[in-house]
């Protein structure tokens, strides 16, 4: 479905966010608020800059925000990504609203005050740091509706009590749910009659609070 | 009372000098150190270096249990976002911010922040002597 996308911050990362969008066939607008890198950027873009505050509902307005699907704000100020979701939420009734942070403690904000999903990059490359360094054997791959549910990436090894066992006799925890396994470069997606074996990766679907239980009955006491 | 400003600056300094010459327990939060030279004379007050934006900086200061908290830094959106902070998370019962561009207002209705708008005061002081000194036949007052 082709949408039309509002990119707020016209920096590196409003830049080449438009133009992959653009590239994917979306209707683009930037907002920024510097003239100058208005005019830079439209060299290149053509006539997709919209030079106002996009923080502001008159900056909005501007930019049609009332017909967009998506609104994307993407300044260097978490405080300014802020309050952009969510004027263009209370204002213009964006249903999608992303906001790029710093912070990753913003975004328990962004979640309080409904401001739409916040992205950090500090937080994904520390997840990414962090996955190198994890000893144990499953590791989040993604949250799902702002973490209720996450994805999750599982390597069998020797120890695994579910060594050898075929997925109907795993009895799998309620909620959750074991979605592929890779084995030998070939992704299988399983059923009851799969067998687990050691060196694979399986990936499965948990909610939160039946991580715990699908960790102990793949890992037992090693979990 | 005690009470948090966030912002140091001409404005963060007057009122932290007001607040604490009136007998308040005051904490001054700011992310440049150069700006707490405004008030080394107020032995009394409290110096945070951080920024308000930040809900650890804020916690730090004492947003938990403080009666009131002033965001008065010079963004609009990070006031308004301190002053989200302060009443979302730490439940502060007085929160007051500063915004300088008077077009803010439906947006600080919408979300329920209470506001002072200094370029809103000052034009209307600036209208009321202007118009105070038509009225004695003078352009203005002398």
């Amino acid at each position: 479905m082709l949408m039309y996308v509002i990119v707020v911050g016209g920096g590196k990362v409003g830049y080449y966010l438009a133009k992959t969008l653009l590239a994917e066939g979306h209707e683009v607008a930037i907002v920024e608020r510097e003239e100058k890198i208005c005019r830079k950027l439209e060299l290149d873009l053509g006539d997709i800059l919209v030079h106002a505050d996009g923080s502001t509902p008159a900056g909005l307005e501007l930019a049609g925000a009332g017909r967009a699907q998506v609104l994307t704000a993407v300044t260097g100020q978490d405080e300014t990504n802020l309050v952009t979701c969510q004027v263009a939420r209370t204002f213009f009734n964006v249903q999608r609203t992303i906001g790029r942070i710093n912070n990753p403690k913003n975004e328990t904000l962004f979640r309080l005050l409904d401001a739409g999903t916040a992205v950090s990059s500090t937080q994904i490359i520390a997840g990414l740091i962090q996955r190198e360094v994890d000893t144990r054997h499953i590791q989040k791959l993604l949250p799902l509706a702002t973490g209720k549910v996450n994805l999750f990436e599982l390597d069998m090894i020797e120890s695994s009590p579910a060594l050898g066992k075929a997925v109907a006799d795993l009895s799998m925890p309620p909620g959750t749910l074991l979605v592929a396994v890779m084995r030998a470069g070939s992704v299988i997606v399983p059923d009851g009659r799969t067998r687990l074996l050691k060196g694979d990766r399986l990936i499965a679907v948990a909610q939160s609070d039946r991580e715990e239980e699908l960790a102990r009955l793949l890992f037992g006491a090693e979990a | 009372m005690f009470i948090i400003v966030v912002g140091c600056g001409r404005l963060g300094s007057s009122l932290a000098r007001s607040l604490s010459g009136a007998g308040h327990r005051v904490t001054v939060v700011d992310w440049d150190p150069q700006s707490f030279e405004r008030i080394t004379d107020l032995t009394d007050v409290s110096q945070l270096l951080g920024t308000g934006i930040d809900v650890d900086a804020l916690r730090q200061a004492g947003a938990e249990e403080c009666d009131a908290l002033v965001a008065v830094t010079d963004h609009d959106n990070a006031n308004i976002m301190i002053a989200q902070t302060a009443e979302q998370i730490f439940k502060v019962r007085h929160v007051v911010a500063r915004v300088n561009d008077p077009r803010t207002g439906p947006l600080l209705e919408r979300f329920g922040i209470r506001a002072v708008c200094p370029t809103q005061l000052a034009a209307d002081a600036l209208f009321e002597t202007l118009q105070s000194g038509w009225a004695d036949g003078q352009p203005g007052q002398r």
